[in-house]
């Protein structure tokens, strides 16, 4: 067999109705085009759902992917996608995790994990190098994530990284999300739901290989030079560092009781940053309270932004870990809570409705929310459709407080809209909800030449930036989306990390030299960001095929007007908006898809074959 | 050669140290592999060890930048 540098060199396929194992070498072709991560997962999903397939059905197809620099010590290297058919949008779903077992998969000699089908009873995949087996998981179901988490650690040993899904996964909550080591979820989409589906509870993985690398000289160089730049951006480091999502808003925040609620911060594997945070509640009706956390501060960020459902920051931690025990979406579950306080204040659901239950904006309205939620009981079965799903079925006037795009909660809600491109992206994300491949450097104002130079790291072409830096404010936001989006699907691809300091740090260059070095394959920065064009229109193609069109690239009407920089969003701005996006992506404005020709430009001619005698693209 | 001395207080579990050790003593990173390990104690943050193997090289404290590690 070939030897591979960066990439572990084999996927692994597992087929839970038969229990079928299948170990296929890594294609250099596959790698060449779709690069790693979510690039390859996107190509396997493709390939492999069917459209129209129920996604809580056998039908359905699981990725957890990595990429080649997952697991090594290229700075943030631990970031992955898991990967299927949403439950929440019937479309691509997709949810990025740091400590999950990606890693953990490249050291047991693996790039993808491909999950298929659906067991009869309950089972868990117990991976140890090249061992693999589906095990009985009968002692599991039924458990939270922390105590499934902590069993197999038990039986296992505390070498096995585990990914495991809590009763909200179970009970096919359409936002259920996986966790991993009982803190970092794998948040958005339903992909919980998707292992609830399959009767899988749990992933333990233990690799004991290594991964190495082509050209270690330069490799260890490389290391060095993103060192430095990190060294050279110390004031924002330790702005991260400190207080993580919340830097930008100490304004808008209690800075000093977040810090009292900290015991330290803690960083996923090989980030110099450390923008989570561990929590260590000292006094009050929670003290003794410590877990790790991931990006605590999105979670105070998104309550303030609703409209503080929770309130408290000790009580926010205290429903996080409940949270992450039911394995449920932090943001989802805020924003069916948001809906449902909405609805009551607002006289369309009554206790009648809520069995029983006065809601009001505070922790204890939350929690027990969240457990009928996860429970699927009584009115928690409602909200466990999701905010799209819960307020079609409730009707009676409940759809005016749908805050969701394609099915996905836009989780900020209509009570507090973020800067530019990262709000267009919410519509032109093809999974939808938050703003995860729009970047974040419309979010305050800048001056034009700042984005000048944002268009040279991420590798605009020269031709296009006139038009990308246009306007009175600088930037053409549609445009300037398309480029973002690009440069974030490459660095999903890398397995990298989205945070601020990290993507000032890793400009095109520097992903194109580690990627180089790490595998000994030459690309350069554009040929990387060919590949995640190729990637995002592979998406596309995905939803087109599931019969999404450009009506459902909209804001549901209750988020429109909004006040967005120094104007007001519409929707005849947003129609334009779209325009102008489409062109900038080569698509067709009229249907917003791609065309035939632009497909085959980027090397997708069976997917544009297939699309065109469908009808769905000309 | 130098006694590795740790301050957990500032360990930040990224587990660099570990891909360091890794990557230089087994020619390929894995942090199973490595001499040195953190693990998070709730309620005490991250304790660090070392293994019987560690012969105190110091390339672990090299590329710490939370200054968790220091030599003697």
């Amino acid at each position: 067999m070939k030897d591979f540098f960066g990439y572990a060199g084999t996927i692994l396929e597992v087929n839970l109705s038969d229990g079928k194992i299948q170990k296929t070498p890594l294609e250099d072709a596959l790698a060449g085009k779709f690069i790693g991560g979510i690039g390859i997962s996107t190509k396997l999903l493709y390939d492999r759902i069917k459209p129209g397939a129920d996604p809580l059905s056998e039908d359905n197809v699981l990725v957890m992917g990595s990429s080649p620099l997952n697991g090594t010590f290229a700075p943030t290297a631990a970031r992955a996608e898991i990967t299927a058919k949403s439950p929440l949008s019937g479309l691509i779903g997709w949810a990025n995790t740091g400590n999950s077992v990606a890693n953990m998969l490249k050291y047991a000699g693996y790039d993808q994990l491909v999950l298929t089908g659906a067991a009869d009873t309950p089972v868990y995949l117990k991976i140890d190098d090249d061992s693999v087996e589906i095990c009985d998981a009968a002692h599991l179901w039924g458990k939270d994530a922390w105590e499934t988490t902590d069993v197999l650690w038990n039986e296992l040993g505390k070498d096995y990284r585990v990914t495991c899904i809590g009763p909200a996964g179970e009970n096919l909550v359409r936002f259920a999300c996986p966790v991993s080591q009982k803190h970092s979820a794998a948040a958005r989409t339903g992909m919980g739901a998707v292992m609830g589906s399959k009767k899988l509870k749990a992933l333990a993985v233990r690799g004991a290989k290594g991964i190495t690398v082509s050209d270690k000289k330069r490799f260890i160089a490389l290391f060095d030079e993103a060192m430095n730049r990190f060294k050279a951006r110390e004031k924002l480091v330790g702005a991260w560092r400190t207080y993580g999502f919340l830097a930008g808003f100490l304004q808008a925040v209690d800075p000093d009781e977040f810090l009292r609620l900290k015991g330290g911060y803690y960083a996923c594997q090989s980030c110099p940053v450390a923008c989570n945070a561990w929590v260590n509640i000292p006094d009050g009706k929670y003290a003794g309270l410590s877990y790790l956390a991931s990006a605590p501060g999105t979670k105070i960020m998104v309550d303030l932004m609703l409209g503080r459902i929770i309130g408290p920051y000790d009580e926010i931690f205290k429903s996080l870990e409940l949270v992450n025990r039911y394995g449920l979406d932090f943001f989802s579950a805020i924003s069916g809570v948001s809906l449902a306080v909405s609805l009551y204040e607002n006289n369309i659901v009554t206790k009648e409705d809520t069995d029983g239950l006065s809601l009001a904006r505070d922790a204890e309205t939350f929690n027990e929310l969240s457990r009928k939620m996860a429970y699927r009981e009584g009115f928690g079965d409602i909200l466990a459709e999701g905010v799209h799903g819960a307020a079609v079925k409730i009707g009676r006037g409940a759809e005016e407080y749908d805050v969701s795009i394609r099915g996905v909660d836009a989780a900020v809600g209509k009570g507090g809209i973020l800067g530019a491109t990262e709000t267009f992206g919410f519509v032109t994300n093809h999974r939808a909800g938050m703003m995860e491949r729009s970047t974040s450097i419309s979010f305050r104002k800048r001056d034009r030449e700042s984005y000048v130079k944002y268009c040279g790291a991420v590798g605009v072409p020269e031709e296009a930036v006139g038009r990308v830096c246009d306007g009175p404010e600088g930037l053409n936001v549609p445009r300037l989306t398309r480029y973002a989006e690009d440069m974030l699907t490459l660095v999903a691809m890398q397995g990298l990390c989205r945070r601020a300091p990290v993507t000032q740090v890793y400009d095109l260059a520097l992903h194109a030299d580690f990627y180089s070095a790490a595998t000994g394959i030459d690309m350069t920065g554009q040929d990387l960001l060919s590949g995640a064009e190729r990637v995002w229109n592979l998406q596309k193609c995905f939803n087109i095929r599931e019969g999404a069109t450009r009506a459902d690239d909209r804001f549901p009407k209750t988020m429109l007007p909004m006040k967005l920089g120094g104007g007001t969003l519409d929707q005849d701005t947003m129609d334009s908006w779209l325009n102008e996006y489409y062109d900038e992506r080569g698509w067709d404005v009229v249907t917003g898809r791609p065309t035939v020709k632009k497909l085959q430009a980027m090397g997708l001619e069976d997917e544009a074959a297939e699309l065109e005698r469908s009808g769905w693209i000309r | 050669m130098s006694d590795i001395i740790v301050h957990e207080e500032k360990c930040s579990g990224c587990n660099t140290c570990e891909l360091w050790c890794s990557y230089a003593f087994q020619g390929s990173f894995n942090p199973l592999l490595a001499y040195i390990h953190n693990d998070f104690v709730p309620g005490q943050g991250f304790k660090i060890t070392f293994t019987g193997d560690c012969n105190s090289c110091g390339i672990c404290v090299e590329h710490c930048v939370y200054g968790a590690l220091s030599l003697e």
